[in-house]
């Protein structure tokens, strides 16, 4: 029974309900990140309406985006202006290197995959990357202190660091997609998927090749693909 | 060459960020919409079902 016959409308457009909204949004991108139990738990936002698994992505990428530039500062926490440059500069080398992958990668998924939906794609995209930036902006204040103590160890650390978050993100997008793909074959999603990753990663790398370095020194990945040919790196050095 | 590739490319992502945040305004704003439409179907329901009785 609903309470007292409350006015409905006042009930219904509450100003609670875009914070609710919000609120909802985040607690279904932790949950649905879980892995399954022996007793699945319903992931609500998987067979949601196209409004609430968009707005489920935008939240998760954007987050993602926040905790990106976190662990940005903490990678430039050394003295002069690179933890601010780092501020803007991760995110963008996340957003411009996923726009340089999702295309082709939902294109992959609706040529090789009868079933499913290219926003099933997005939506384990986003939350993989969620997932992937949350263990970068926690792992922040330990590269922060090495970034700060120790010339060798910081920028190992951080790149470590940043070598973890991506094997976290890929596995959490593969458990995303797992749980999502119930029905149809399995391996339809293996060519999109480790298109997306070998994009996301190639753009990643050339991006952070021809900005100013996101460490204090320019690591060998910083070389972009050249760092293959180290003769081509001497060269221009 | 390589700046100003990494200065457009920036603007991209400025211009798709700002889009991703307008258009999750517009989604927050539609679900509310969705959400207050069942509230008001499910308290039309529960007063048909008290005036029955």
């Amino acid at each position: 029974m609903h309470e007292a016959h409350a006015p409905p409308v006042a009930l219904a457009m509450g100003a609670s309900t875009t914070k609710e909204t919000r609120m909802n949004s985040f607690f279904q991108i932790l949950e649905m990140v879980r892995p399954d139990g022996e007793t699945p738990r319903a992931t609500p936002s998987l067979d949601a309406s196209g409004a609430r698994r968009a707005l489920l992505a935008i939240t998760a990428f954007l987050s993602a985006l926040a905790l990106a530039a976190v662990w940005g500062v903490a990678a430039g926490s050394v003295p002069g202006h690179l933890a601010l440059d780092n501020l803007i500069k991760v995110p963008l080398l996340l957003v411009v290197s996923a726009m340089a992958a999702l295309p082709l990668a939902l294109l992959v998924h609706r040529l090789t995959s009868s079933r499913g939906r290219g926003s099933d794609l997005l939506i384990g995209h986003a939350l993989g990357t969620f997932v992937g930036a949350l263990v970068l902006a926690l792992l922040a204040p330990l590269v922060a202190l090495y970034q700060h103590s120790s010339t060798w160890a910081g920028p190992a650390f951080a790149l470590g660091s940043a070598f973890l978050a991506i094997a976290v993100a890929f596995a959490v997008f593969i458990r995303i997609l797992g749980k999502i793909h119930t029905d149809g074959p399995r391996r339809a999603l293996v060519a999109p998927a480790g298109l997306l990753l070998f994009l996301q990663l190639a753009a990643l790398v050339q991006l952070a090749s021809i900005t100013t370095p996101i460490f204090p020194q320019r690591t060998t990945l910083g070389h972009g693909i050249d760092a293959i040919s180290r003769t081509d790196v001497e060269k221009n050095e | 060459m390589a700046h100003g590739f990494f200065a457009l490319a920036g603007c991209a992502a400025s211009v798709a960020v700002v889009a991703l945040v307008l258009l999750q305004r517009r989604l927050r704003k539609h679900i509310d919409l969705e959400v207050a439409e069942e509230t008001l179907r499910r308290d039309f329901d529960d007063r048909i079902e008290d005036s029955l009785r």
